[in-house]
């Protein structure tokens, strides 16, 4: 699918059923709770009825064959790292690196260095209803810090997404049901 | 080593297409598989691999069958297994005993038959010819293969989340079978599998490669006389409904479905790539098993191969799609219905009479409500509706309306959004949402995500 770039200074983005909120500078994110990536993925959100999954192919990762680029083909897309190491679930180095490099003053090349982590943070949600961007704070997903390089979320029916590096809010959306509301499902 | 390959000729751009027809053509096959051929492909892929024979390859009908028969087996072994039944080497425990007999069912092959051949190509590919070279060629090759043949059937063929839902189809399977089938089912499969006692079938086993020698005793027939005995009370038990839902397994090779890669490696030897002689082997064996099985489960010690789909209808834009019926259909009568790459229920393209404007409302998943309103005719639903525009605006050149239709004599908003990414035939998917408050679609979409609407501007959307 396309990719298309989002500029955080315009706005917000939105890939369907998920909302990705820049986060001000003046809200942390606690790096504490983090959402695990599954096979090199982190899935955002997964549809129940289409299987299709708003996710991040994690950079640092190459495949083992080519093409095998959505985890959908045969084999169940296994993953390695540039030594050839099965991964699973294990954590990643890439933020140490370029948080090295930063100190180091080093210029590096983005798509080596990008990194992805989602986090659960209910304060910095709580943060963005009291700066009056959000309305409730029950759909969060969680808060994804993009460190070192641009990444993309893509999505087997939509286009991608190629976000800049910086702290995003992502959110789900949901739909009036009668007296009661519920998350929208696809 | 030669020199490397840095340009196509014009002869070879002209390959490129005929090679991806060929591929496509392969992938999108309907006719049968010869269960002999495809027993020694899958025979021929294991020692390529360098793997042992596994003792049985069995053909089957479809991916379910397929599935069934692992559960089938899985269960015997785990059921009848038990440490008073078995003969167990001295230098082993019992519980390290049935630890082995399980793994032998449990650890799909994968990583050997495929991972690692295309870890060797991609290796081996990469020294002679330049990496902006291999960017063309899968551009050209791999992205018109991938999406229809797999991504969209096999991808839709398949359910997410594989190991949970393997999980779950084991024992969820299980659940059916013991419930519906009663008592009376393990004698009957005790009679299929075996003919004689099982204390006297197992006793000689116990103690050497377990599985290899059960497969041995019962061979792959066995098994397709017990999936031809089941089938039909699956079917009209509903179990296959129940559980098809939760199609998915830990390692499928989905065959000449998986013709895109296929297809990039084989390009890259007709430019004059060369392969090791134990890497092109193997590929070679790969290339056989894609050409004449379909879908593959390989464990150690048996293989469950899938008769090729009897039918598979695709739309302009070559994902499965149906309006009558089935959009991939197999020859035991297993399939899965499909609506422009969505795979929806069967009563949605089977029962057209059932979609009413209330089962449109009823519906919870925006994607399948959307579906039941196309089928359905949305301008239909409207008129049913008594519908009216409340307020509409444009966003991104897309049109947003929030209508009001009387439901049960009560007024209802819903939201009309048009899906950021237009599809393949440059159309796009209208969704209606139940309206969140706001007097305008700016303010009822802003609510649905929860965004303060003064704040909420939509940079991209897609």
């Amino acid at each position: 699918m396309p990719v298309r770039d989002f500029d955080p200074r315009d706005g917000q983005a939105f890939q369907g059923d998920i909302a990705i909120v820049p986060i001000p500078p003046s809200i942390t994110v606690a790096q504490v709770e983090e959402i695990a990536p599954i096979d090199g993925r982190l899935i955002i959100q997964e549809g129940e009825a289409s299987g299709h999954h708003h996710a991040i192919r994690l950079p640092g990762q190459v495949e083992i064959a080519r093409f095998r680029d959505d985890g959908s083909g045969s084999g169940g897309g296994e993953l390695r790292d540039a030594r050839g190491d099965a991964r699973e679930n294990k954590p990643k180095r890439p933020r140490v690196r370029a948080i090295v490099a930063h100190i180091l003053g080093r210029a590096t090349s983005p798509r080596a260095q990008a990194a992805a982590r989602l986090y659960r943070d209910h304060r910095a949600v709580r943060a963005l209803f009291a700066a009056g961007i959000l309305t409730r704070t029950d759909l969060a997903i969680g808060c994804l810090v993009v460190e070192g390089g641009d990444v993309v979320i893509g999505h087997e029916e939509h286009d991608g997404i190629r976000l800049p590096p910086g702290r995003y809010y992502i959110g789900r959306q949901i739909e009036s049901a009668g007296a009661d509301a519920r998350i929208v499902a696809d | 080593m030669a020199d490397r390959i840095e340009k196509l000729t014009p002869e070879q751009e002209a390959e490129i297409p005929r090679l991806r027809e060929r591929w496509r053509a392969l992938g999108s096959a309907t006719d049968p598989i010869d269960a002999d051929t495809a027993r020694r492909a899958v025979h021929d892929l294991y020692r390529a691999a360098g793997m042992a024979d596994p003792a049985a390859v069995i053909v089957l009908a479809s991916p379910m069958a397929c599935l069934v028969a692992h559960a089938f087996i899985e269960r015997f072994v785990d059921t009848e297994l038990q440490p008073d039944r078995m003969h167990v080497p001295l230098q082993e425990t019992r519980e390290e005993a049935i630890q082995r007999h399980w793994r032998q069912l449990q650890r799909p092959v994968g990583s050997h038959l495929r991972i690692q051949l295309g870890e060797q190509l991609k290796g081996e590919l990469s020294r002679e010819a330049k990496l902006q070279l291999e960017q063309e060629i899968s551009r050209q090759l791999g992205a018109e293969i991938r999406d229809p043949l797999r991504t969209q059937l096999a991808g839709h063929l398949r359910a997410p989340l594989e190991d949970q839902l393997w999980e779950q189809l084991r024992d969820r399977f299980w659940e059916q079978v013991h419930r519906q089938l009663g008592r009376n089912f393990w004698d009957r499969l005790r009679a299929e599998l075996g003919g004689h006692s099982l204390r006297g079938m197992w006793a000689p086993l116990i103690g050497a490669t377990v599985l290899d020698r059960l497969m041995e005793e019962i061979g792959p027939h066995a098994i397709d006389r017990l999936w031809d005995r089941f089938r039909d009370q699956f079917m009209r038990e509903g179990v296959w409904r129940q559980i098809g839902d939760l199609l998915g397994t830990q390692s499928q090779f989905i065959g000449a479905q998986d013709a895109f890669w296929l297809a990039f490696y084989e390009f890259s030897e007709q430019l004059g790539v060369r392969y090791k002689s134990a890497t092109k082997a193997h590929f070679e064996a790969y290339k056989t098993y894609a050409r004449t099985c379909g879908w593959l489960y390989p464990y150690p010690s048996v293989a469950f191969v899938s008769d090729r789909p009897q039918e598979i209808h695709l739309d302009a834009a070559r994902r499965p799609h149906s309006a009558t019926g089935m959009a991939v259909k197999f020859r035991d009568g297993w399939g899965v219905h499909a609506w422009h790459g969505l795979r929806v229920p069967a009563h949605l393209i089977e029962d057209r009479a059932s979609i009413t404007p209330a089962s449109i409302e009823a519906e919870a998943n925006a994607e399948l409500r959307r579906v039941a309103l196309e089928i359905y005719g949305f301008e239909k639903y409207l008129a049913e509706r008594g519908a009216t525009v409340i307020a509409q605006d444009e966003l991104h050149g897309q049109k947003r309306r929030l209508l009001e239709v009387t439901i049960a004599g009560a007024p209802v908003r819903i939201i009309e959004v048009v899906n950021g990414s237009p599809e393949p035939d440059g159309t796009r998917r209208r969704f209606h949402l139940g309206a969140m408050p706001g007097d305008t679609p700016h303010d009822a979409v802003a609510a649905s995500y929860g965004i303060n609407p003064a704040v909420y501007r939509e940079s991209v959307r897609t």
